[in-house]
């Protein structure tokens, strides 16, 4: 962990390091909120890090014989979170010591990898996870992190089910450390994962970011549309520090949702009742989140 | 050499051969029968916990959720570059089967043990479909069929697998019950002799801080030669597995070959049958052969590379071969049977028998039944022994 204490320091963008571990000229799609997440993240974790990712949007990105990584990088299909666990005890074993970075879809995450999730969060395995969130499966598949009403390749009239909360089920799991964040807040992420990397266990960020391709909007606006998810309150950004919950972005008001979908193509199923829907849950979310009552917030 | 040995069961003989063999990290998802291997690891991994000596090798054991899991696990400690090792059993072989070809695919030489269980309806007890299903995995496959056998033969897939001519992963088997939890005496070799014998895991690829690699990326055009190298690694392994035994027998005085041969010389007769059933079936052909009968035995026990040639040669000049298969593919049939009967010209009396299946015990009347049913039966036919 003492390789860090150095990139503790970085209180604005100005202060990150030049050098990338992450380059360019990777398969990404244009405008790719994920791919801005990996960079940041490489950023602040530099060279002594190991990244884990399962197949999905990411693992894409390099595709033999070539590799966008400068650290050392394996694809493990679903369970990815358990290979991360495995490097861990073998690296322990042996003595060693490396960031080791689960960067997962929410796809792998909220579904077919939950289970090996739960398992290393118990097991207190010393990994940093990331989950990048484009709220779909690589193919805009519907998952449990699709919202309300969204089109997705296979919920072609809008999901007609609610998105489930993964950071109150981590939080379940008395972790030191759960946040969420937001590609268009690089900032309030950058120092999240910092502030992650003091702690000993699996530390969990759920992190957003916009597909250009999946959500339906230019590749040009993905800062704006992650801005809008916080801006109106369906992505609030907090953290739970050993058990302390905190917002750390707090718009004075919200925007209303309305401005939100109609950044979107996913949403344009979406019927006036629905919408009202959305935003009453929003402004009662809100408001709990506001008061510290975290545990009482009925997710959509 | 040594003149007595331990009682081993087949668990303890294989968790007494990975220490040997220095495993530092033992991802397992316990499930019955093999979590007898896994209680045996995790006793081993509390004492070094409650007395730690300096001398000791950290053994990296943990438990994980799911079969698939476990396997992950090992696939990228072992990917570190660090000796692994895992188990399995039926149902939770299958659960992994997505990640076993990712190992093989990996080139990861990581050793497995299975004990080998049924797998539907549901049942524990000993048979075969699970480990020859595992055929088309690329995985290089041992089939014990002793704890003798067991011990050797883990510590000695340790070093076929990490030869950089091989790079491949590999399964032991071990029998559910008649061998996990049955003890036999076993001679144990000297940390010495296996030091020696075992030189340290190099991989020239590995996860590496010093020298990044994306290991496992998507794969477009080339994936035909990466399949192409695989087999050439499996045709490899041929070779240095026979090598490997030799080693051993002149360091150790044991050695086992790819099939083992009892009585096969002037054999008019064989029987073909795999794991601890030849030693049953093995009584049956002495009895057999002390009454001028002219009959021998093949076991096979490397099953992938499968040892063609060998079976072709042990076979040519015999009349009529049994193939006693202790696993059954449902409108097809047994799958030794079939592997063998590959193996041979078209004209050679050949007949399945399906036996042993859920953990059916086959008895040395057994197999001078079959014996007596393949000298008398008028053509070749699959013969169910209920």
């Amino acid at each position: 962990m003492n390789e860090n204490e150095q990139s503790e320091k970085i209180q604005s963008l100005n202060d990150l390091p030049k050098k990338d571990f992450f380059i360019g000229g990777s398969n990404a799609c244009p405008g790719c909120g994920a791919l801005i997440g990996l960079k940041l993240a490489l950023k602040v974790l530099e060279k002594n890090t190991i990244v884990v990712s399962s197949f999905g949007c990411v693992t894409l990105l390099t595709t033999y014989p070539k590799t966008a990584f400068k650290v050392p990088f394996i694809h493990i299909p679903s369970e990815s979170v358990a290979a991360a666990s495995g490097i861990w005890h073998a690296l322990k074993s042996a003595g060693k010591d490396a960031n080791i970075l689960c960067y997962v879809g929410d796809g792998a995450t909220y579904d077919s990898g939950l289970q090996a999730l739960s398992a290393a969060a118990t097991r207190k395995d010393n990994i940093i996870y990331i989950c990048y969130n484009n709220q779909s499966y690589t193919g805009h598949h519907r998952s449990s992190a699709t919202p309300y009403g969204a089109k997705t390749t296979t919920t072609p009239l809008g999901s007609v089910v609610f998105r489930k909360s993964l950071a109150k089920i981590m939080a379940s799991h008395n972790l030191h450390y759960i946040a969420t964040a937001n590609v268009a807040y690089p900032m309030d992420f950058i120092k999240k994962l910092q502030k992650a990397l003091s702690f000993p266990g699996v530390k969990f960020i759920d992190l957003l970011t916009p597909c250009p391709i999946g959500w339906g909007f230019d590749s040009s606006n993905t800062i704006e549309v992650g801005r809008m998810a916080v801006q109106t309150g369906v992505w609030p950004l907090y953290e739970i520090e050993n058990k302390k919950f905190s917002l750390t972005v707090a718009p004075q008001r919200l925007e209303p949702v309305e401005q939100y979908f109609v950044m979107q193509k996913r949403f344009s199923e979406l019927k006036s009742g629905q919408k009202e829907r959305i935003q009453e849950h929003i402004k009662k979310e809100w408001k709990q989140l506001l008061h510290n009552k975290y545990w009482d917030v009925a997710e959509y | 050499m040594p003149t007595k040995g331990d009682l081993l069961s087949g668990s303890e003989a294989v968790v007494l051969a990975t220490q040997l063999a220095h495993v530092q990290c033992a991802p397992m998802y316990p499930m019955i029968p093999q979590d007898d291997i896994v209680e045996h690891l995790s006793k081993l991994h509390a004492e070094q916990l409650t007395r730690p000596t300096k001398k000791q090798t950290p053994i990296g054991f943990f438990t994980t959720e799911s079969p698939s899991a476990e396997l992950s696990a090992a696939i990228a400690s072992a990917a570190t570059g660090i000796r692994t090792f895992t188990a399995s059993t039926g149902p939770s072989l299958e659960a992994m089967k997505e990640l076993m070809y990712v190992a093989s695919a990996m080139r990861i030489p990581l050793v497995m043990a299975n004990v080998s269980r049924s797998l539907a309806p549901a049942n524990i007890w000993n048979d075969h479909t699970d480990i020859l299903s595992c055929r088309d995995t690329g995985w290089i496959i041992f089939m014990t069929s002793n704890n003798q056998e067991a011990l050797d033969t883990i510590i000695q897939t340790y070093k076929i697998a990490e030869n950089h001519k091989v790079l491949l992963p590999a399964i032991v088997n071990i029998d559910a019950f008649f061998q996990s939890h049955t003890r036999e005496n076993v001679f144990v070799p000297s940390e010495r002799s296996i030091d020696s014998f075992l030189p340290k895991l190099k991989l020239s690829v590995s996860l590496d801080i010093s020298n990044p690699v994306s290991l496992n990326p998507p794969v477009k055009s080339e994936y035909m030669e990466f399949k192409a190298q695989q087999h050439i690694a499996m045709k490899n392994a041929e070779k240095i597995i026979r090598n490997i035994d030799e080693e051993w027998d002149r360091k150790f005085h044991r050695r086992y070959g790819l099939i083992e041969r009892f009585h096969m010389e002037d054999a008019d007769y064989a029987i073909v049958v795999a794991g601890t059933a030849s030693e049953i079936a093995k009584s049956a052909v002495s009895e057999l052969r002390s009454q001028g009968e002219k009959v021998g035995l093949l076991r096979p026990r490397v099953i992938r590379p499968w040892p063609k040639n060998d079976i072709r040669e042990s076979l040519k000049d015999v009349k009529r071969i049994a193939v006693v298969d202790q696993d059954f593919m449902p409108g097809s049939g047994g799958v030794l049977y079939q592997e063998v009967r590959a193996s041979l010209p078209a004209n050679i009396f050949c007949t399945n028998f399906i036996a042993g299946l859920g953990g059916q015990r086959i008895s040395k009347k057994d197999f001078l039944d079959i014996y007596k049913r393949l000298k008398e039966s008028e053509k070749e036919e699959e013969v169910w022994l209920l």
